[in-house]
């Protein structure tokens, strides 16, 4: 056998091999695409903290506006916040259930008001596909004599395990 | 000299005798030639001259303007405050203007505060003025408008 022959037939079996880890390597139960693709689209149960600060204004009344900037989720529950005088949980419209977008708001009478950051509602919710992009707008906020006075609003998203 | 019916006040240039014109004329002209810088000087002067009592007249005026304004302004701004926290409305007014949270606030606040009732305080309509009428006005707020 020449040495051009010997060459060739050398070229064609690493070609097997090549193709044959390729292949081997595709099948690969691990990294199933299909199956990726159906646990991002699973859905999946968490929450959205909101938070307010007024700075060192005691707060008396809010109201916020939640939405997705995009993806999309449903609102499953709504809860008060953490401070005694945001326990309760607040006003919003019922139709904001099974929904992606709802108004949130409530005031107190209390003497203990909270100043600084303080979480004042929590927002559980359903989400199936990728994780939206929530968006919050403060409308309103009080002091405890009503009058306006300005808020930062913020965001923290959790997760059920 | 003839009357002219024209010209009843200013007699015509021929009737006036030449020497009267004549002494006319030197009356103004300060009979030595007078430089163009010193003519200018002196209209610069006038020129200031004039306008600085045109100001001084513009101050005399404007001093006792503003002190009569802000007396005016001092005697009658108590009542113009009283007058615009009257025009103030006592309470939530139900309108076509969309509530806000602050809105039932208010009225829990006069609630809470045992103020007489204001008819216009009955967001509910239903005769009595109480919470129900807080949470009508809390429930308005955050009404999505398009149910989504």
């Amino acid at each position: 056998m020449s040495s051009l022959a010997r060459s060739a037939r050398n070229c064609a079996v690493l070609t097997l091999l090549a193709s044959a880890y390729l292949l081997l390597g595709a099948q690969d139960p691990g990294i199933d695409p299909a199956q990726e693709a159906d646990e991002s689209a699973a859905p999946r149960f968490g929450w959205v903290d909101v938070y307010l600060d007024s700075g060192t204004v005691r707060l008396a009344a809010y109201q916020v506006e939640l939405a997705a900037e995009t993806g999309a989720f449903q609102i499953v529950g709504i809860e008060g916040g953490e401070h005694a005088a945001f326990t309760e949980p607040p006003y919003y419209d019922p139709a904001a259930l099974q929904h992606d977008r709802v108004i949130l708001a409530a005031f107190s009478t209390d003497e203990s008001l909270p100043a600084g950051r303080t979480r004042v509602a929590r927002v559980h919710v359903r989400v199936e596909g990728a994780a939206p992009q929530y968006v919050a707008v403060l409308i309103v906020a009080g002091d405890a004599d009503g009058m306006r006075i300005p808020a930062e609003i913020q965001l923290e998203e959790g997760a059920q395990p | 000299m003839t009357y002219d019916p024209q010209s009843p006040h200013e007699p015509a240039e021929s009737d006036v005798p030449d020497a009267l014109r004549r002494a006319l004329r030197n009356a103004a002209e300060p009979g030595f030639p007078v430089p163009p810088t010193v003519d200018a000087a002196l209209r610069l002067a006038a020129e200031r001259r004039f306008r600085s009592a045109r100001r001084r007249r513009v101050l005399r005026l404007a001093l006792p303007l503003s002190a009569a304004a802000a007396v005016l302004w001092i005697a009658i701004a108590p009542s113009l405050t009283s007058y615009r926290r009257s025009l103030a409305p006592a309470a939530p007014v139900v309108s076509h203007v969309r509530p806000t949270i602050l809105d039932a606030f208010a009225l829990a606040r006069r609630l809470k505060a045992h103020e007489p009732p204001q008819p216009q305080w009955d967001c509910n309509s239903d005769g009595v003025v109480d919470e129900r009428d807080v949470t009508a006005l809390a429930m308005a707020a955050v009404r999505l408008e398009d149910g989504t």
